[in-house]
């Protein structure tokens, strides 16, 4: 019931609602007839050609190359879109309540706190592949956000906890208040308590002027209680605010002449800063800068900018960022019909969810460390550093030193030579959990996620055994089985591009293991005790056009890494992620450009990043 | 052969239900009858799965059905009681395995309902909302209408505790109903775990269990001023109009939330929950405890009585099942010959969903059967109904969608037997759409279904009004009126009429040449179809099996 990549055969018709146009990248045609949207058609030969201006419609087969120099997506000035209230995901929400419960308690009690309000609601999932997009709030929504905000309530309240989180509170940003009386507060008290709770769950200034005052209508929660009930009441109400749990921007200035934008305060550009690149809620810092800046203006905004780059909360987001774009979740969990082929393929390791959960955040971290380290989008596809730590992954990886807790270019454990480079060949993006190496879901994954190529779903009258495995043969590798199987109509005229990457990572296992052997199975699926050569060697030129062939997984890695297909992809994904929705290859065109010249020029990854914000429109609200 | 003839009470009481031989259509009660009936608390259970991939024959049990009812105008109706047809065998059938053979006397398996036009997947279709499945333009363009589980849930003589039904579901669910607008659109899951029912329906934990004392919950108040912050904030001149959709949303889930805490004034004995598990934070149909204790908290909300009508979706998880490929439902709905782990395609599918019948479905029947009514004495399962239906009965398939009832509704409906609506005589071997290609049975290459049987919808008529609905309550008239009266129908004869009996056969084309117009007409169709318009339930067997 969910749309992934297809398998093994496939052609040019549809199979009813399975395989759709990838939300993420608009300009996919989903016929198979043509290539990726909103490309610029120049040039000769090679993959179905991508379209036109803000278009898509490649010809299928086609011969237009893109241009790596001329930029990809169209820039409009003033182009269409809005900027709609948008509920923070189930992560942004943990994490902001997080940060506003360290604010209050101290940081020994905070944690279990806070997992103590959050385990006793039941926050939905977030549904999206880009977990940030999810909009949805349904009962489940309501009421679970209604329990941790009770819970929290009631905790922040209870007994000695109280004094304590309203005395930090009190100073979160001094008053007229000095001291606070706990169990009868004085009203200049009461406000204070209210302004700063509420700047930091609100995320701005409360507004207080004579047609609306939000301090007395919070302090209508002491008109008929006092001390801890209505301090509890307070931020019950606060934690529940239109906005706390959505990202609004109803606060904001108007442009002279404008109907169509509004000018985003200093107090909603932090908040949009930190929501993109923290996944949380403007610390004090942040809160400062907008308070005594102007973030609208070019100086202080870029200050903001740098310093929200700085912190050590970006690496949330390129965390989260590795997962999505990697649709990490997805990496199988331990199958296998066939456990005789899957321990001759796995051999030592032990394939578990716990294995699976550390080749996961192996490639997650991945992400961190090239953005810290000032790495550049080539490093996500070449980097050998270990992130391994634990005895199964390290084995998988023979390497034997742990990788420290703190990685530095000083102290890494690089990954034997030419075996483990990027992400493309670490497990996570390996595994096949079944036993089997697949060529064809390799090829596919890197074709549609990484590269953004077109690929069609399957016929839908395919004969019976199509999606079968080829059969075992101890005298074909695997690649010569999947190759054979795949080498007839009407196979063969997609496979003949979508295969190839897959044959290029050849050298790996089922679990993401190198090998220059692989075992070979008898034709009842046992491994005979004899091992075949691997060739990994690849012809690119019917997927980039051209004379391009590959010898290994290293020269794979550099070939994708350096294509304006890959850079284009990424660049989207990347967008898509950072702004929290899916991007428009007309509304988003010129920023696009801009990262993707940073990406083809060299620039660190953080720059890539940086350059999504400095867009005017990003200090802009479109109604 | 015993054949059973029909007279007009027979049928009335095999089509809307009978208790102490009285016809059983609301409009035909006296009016003391119907008080009776509706003080009978009934509970409605819809459980919906995907099965695309699978085969119905699996849900059926082996042997003759010798008995037969025939209606005037229709074709006859074969039936059987299910512990004559399960003998000795320990199971019913490979999906409806051994766990339900404890209520083979409170079971009615339907064989022989087809849906009305073809589809790649059916969604909501099967609970009463065809215009959700996935097919052309043109249904796609149609309106959406409840599920019967909304038309239920949303009817304050039916389920006087809650507003709506509860919605559970893994992914996602086959519940549509209306929002405040009365735009009818796909419900989210209220809950997806066992936690989140916990969390939901039993509002975490504040739903008093027996002996404790209601009360109104202490943030009532407050959370009637966060609402006002809501609708000052949607207020504000610089709100978007897309803002406001975002924000009117949130008030009315949040509006929810506020009307649960008003204080709880009845509590039905027996009713405890607290010391249900509510582990697994993710689960697939092969986590036995994990479904087991989501159906032990739907039991619990039926004895401490917070809703009466229920909703579960269950979407086969396949990070956990054998994908033959990449993608789970390529593998093996496009390739229903492959074999896996030594089984046809189609039987691992059906051993997959024997895998929710016995991990969900039989320990919620096992305590509906536990649990008593104290109105009347009788189970709760007896005074309700379980209604498990699914995507469709064979891969890519819109015949013989196998469905299963449990329970009675009070007396309404008997039970105890196969019943079986198929018409081989209506299969003039002509119905060659392109889903063909994919229901294929790997025994017989040339097999396209069973033929032909009656609408799937006639049995949402036997549940509605099975539950006590008036069909004042759920027919619509105003749109049906496109094949009424119609003799000149190049899409079969037997079609006519259609909206006064219910029809029989697939719709459309007597021969291939047709297609074009079976695609020209099949959102008149569609329209027609939805359980709304369809007036005649089925016909069911007089009396109960033993």
């Amino acid at each position: 019931m969910r749309a992934t990549v297809w398998v093994l055969c496939a052609a040019t018709f549809g199979c009813e609602g399975m395989i759709g146009t990838n939300p993420l990248h608009p300009g996919d045609d989903p016929s198979g007839t043509g290539g990726r949207g909103s490309g610029v058609a120049t040039g000769g030969g090679g993959e179905p050609g991508p379209g036109t201006g803000g278009g898509v419609t490649g010809t299928g087969g086609g011969t237009a190359q893109p241009n790596p120099d001329v930029p990809p997506f169209a820039c409009t000035q003033d182009a269409p879109g809005s900027d709609t209230a948008h509920r923070l995901s189930r992560r942004q929400l943990q994490r902001t309540l997080q940060a506003f419960v360290d604010r209050l308690v101290p940081a020994a009690q905070a944690t279990p706190l806070l997992q103590a309000a959050w385990s006793a609601a039941a926050v939905p999932a977030e549904a999206e592949r880009y977990k940030r997009w999810g909009n949805d709030f349904s009962s489940q929504h309501a009421q679970s956000l209604f329990t941790v905000a009770d819970a929290l309530a009631t905790a922040l309240s209870s007994g000695t906890t109280y004094a304590a989180a309203a005395n930090a509170a009190l100073k979160l940003s001094p008053g007229t208040c000095a001291t606070l009386n706990t169990a009868s507060p004085s009203v200049d008290c009461q406000k204070q308590l209210i302004r700063n709770l509420g700047r930091r769950l609100l995320r701005r200034p409360l507004v207080e002027t004579a047609t609306l005052d939000e301090v007395e209508l919070y302090r209508q929660e002491y008109a008929s209680a006092t001390g801890a009930t209505a301090f509890s009441a307070v931020v019950f109400r606060l934690l529940l605010a239109p906005e706390s749990l959505f990202r609004i921007e109803a606060h904001e200035v108007a442009v002279p002449g404008r109907l169509d934008v509004l000018a985003l305060s200093s107090a909603a550009i932090a908040n949009r800063l930190s929501y993109t690149y923290w996944n949380s809620a403007p610390d004090e810092t942040l809160l400062g800068m907008a308070a005594s800046t102007d973030l609208s203006t070019e100086p202080a905004f870029s200050a903001a900018l740098d310093y929200v780059l700085a912190q050590a909360p970006l690496a949330d987001s390129t965390d989260e960022f590795m997962g999505d774009w990697l649709s990490l979740d997805k990496v199988p969990h331990f199958q296998s019909s066939n456990p005789a082929a899957f321990a001759a393929y796995a051999g030592a390791v032990k394939y578990d969810d716990a294995l699976r959960d550390q080749m996961i955040a192996e490639v997650r971290e991945l992400g961190a460390w090239v953005t810290r380290s000032g790495g550049t989008f080539a490093d996500l596809f070449t980097t050998d550093v270990s992130f391994a730590r634990s005895p199964e992954l390290m084995k998988l990886y023979r390497v034997t030193a742990a990788a420290p807790a703190a990685i530095t270019s000083a102290n890494a454990v690089r990954l034997p030579a030419g075996r483990h480079q990027g992400v493309l060949t670490r497990a996570a993006l390996l595994v096949t959990a079944a036993g089997n190496k697949n060529p064809v879901l390799r090829g596919a994954h890197i074709r549609r996620d990484i590269l953004c190529l077109s690929t069609p779903p399957p016929p839908a009258d395919l004969p019976a055994g199509s999606f079968d495995p080829p059969p075992y043969d101890a005298s074909k590798t695997v690649r010569e089985r999947y190759t054979e199987k795949t080498s007839v109509q009407p196979c063969f005229s997609c496979h003949v591009t979508l295969n190839t990457a897959g044959n290029a990572l050849s050298n790996y296992n089922g679990l993401g293991q190198y090998e220059d052997t692989e075992p070979a199975f008898k034709a009842d699926g046992t491994p005979n005790g004899l091992r075949l050569p691997v060739d990994a060697v690849v012809d690119f030129s019917k997927v980039f056009g051209g004379n391009v062939t590959t010898r290994d997984s290293r020269e794979l890695t550099d070939l994708v890494a350096s294509r304006p297909e890959t850079q284009k992809c990424f660049t989207q994904d990347l967008s898509a992620f950072l702004l929290g929705r899916a991007v428009s290859p007309v509304a988003d065109g010129c920023r696009m450009n801009h990262v993707y010249a940073q990406l083809r020029a060299g620039k660190p990854l953080r720059e890539a990043m940086r350059t999504l914000a400095t867009e005017p429109d990003f200090r802009l609200k479109k109604l | 052969m015993n054949r059973t003839s029909m007279n007009r009470r027979m049928f009335l009481r095999g089509a809307g239900g009978a208790l102490l031989a009285i016809p059983l259509l609301p409009s035909l009660l006296p009016r003391e009858a119907q008080a009776q009936a509706a003080a009978i608390p009934k509970r409605y259970v819809a459980i919906w799965s995907n099965y695309d991939y699978g085969h119905s024959r699996h849900w059926y049990p082996q042997g003759g059905l010798p008995l037969t009812l025939n209606p005037a105008g229709e074709a006859a109706v074969k039936y059987q009681a299910l512990r004559a047809l399960i003998g000795s065998n320990p199971a019913l059938s490979r999906v409806l395995g051994a766990g339900l053979t404890p209520h083979l006397g409170s079971l009615n398996l339907f064989r022989g309902l087809d849906f009305p036009d073809w589809f790649g997947h059916g969604f909501a279709h099967a609970l009463g909302n065809l215009s959700s499945s996935q097919s052309n333009d043109e249904i796609n363009k149609l309106p959406m209408v409840s599920t019967l589980d909304q038309v239920l849930g949303r009817n304050a003589r039916i389920n006087p505790h809650a507003t709506e039904p509860f919605v559970l579901g893994n992914q996602t669910s086959m519940s549509y109903g209306p929002d405040a607008s009365g735009k009818v659109s796909r419900k989210s899951p209220m809950a997806t775990t066992a936690q989140g029912i916990y969390s939901t329906l039993f509002r975490g934990g504040q739903v008093p269990e027996s002996g404790q004392m209601a009360s109104v919950h202490p943030r009532r108040d407050v959370l009637s001023r966060v609402l006002d912050d809501y609708k000052r904030v949607r207020s504000g001149a610089q709100i978007s109009s897309s803002d406001k959709v975002v924000l009117d949303n949130a008030l009315d889930k949040l509006s929810e939330v506020q009307r649960n805490l008003a204080a709880q004034t009845t509590v039905a004995n027996g009713c405890s929950y607290k010391g249900i598990s509510t582990a697994y934070t993710r689960w697939s149909y092969d986590q036995p405890q994990a479904l087991k204790n989501m159906a032990d908290l739907l039991v619990a909300a039926m004895m401490c009585d917070v809703n009466r009508v229920f909703h579960f979706t269950g979407i086969i998880d396949d990070d956990y099942y054998n994908k033959s490929s990449g993608n789970f439902h390529d593998g093996h709905s496009h390739s229903p010959r492959t074999v896996i782990g030594g089984k046809l395609n189609h039987e691992y599918m059906a051993d997959i969903q024997g895998q929710l019948v016995s991990n969900f479905i039989v320990p919620l029947l096992n305590g509906m059967a536990a649990a008593t009514d104290a109105v009347n004495g009788k189970s709760m399962l007896y005074n309700s109904l379980v209604h498990f239906a699914i995507e469709s009965g064979t891969a890519h398939s819109f015949s013989d969608s196998p469905t299963l009832l449990a329970g009675n509704a009070g007396g309404a409906l008997t039970s105890g037997h196969l019943i079986d609506y198929t018409n081989p005589a209506l299969d003039d071997g002509t119905f060659n759409l392109p889903a063909e290609a994919w229901e294929a049975d790997p025994q017989s290459p040339n097999f396209v279904g069973y033929g032909h049987g009656v609408q799937l919808q006639r049995i949402f008529v036997n549940v509605l009004q099975a539950m006590g609905l008036a069909r004042a309550e759920y027919e619509r008239a105003d749109l049906n009126t496109y094949y009424r009266g119609r003799s000149d129908s190049s899409l079969g004869a037997q079609n006519n009429g259609i909206t006064d009996v219910g029809g029989y056969g697939h719709i459309g084309v007597a021969n291939p040449i047709q297609q074009s117009q079976w695609m020209m007409y099949g959102h008149h169709r569609m329209k027609d179809y939805n359980y709304n318009f369809f007036k005649t339930p089925l016909l069911m067997p007089p009396t109960s099996a033993a």
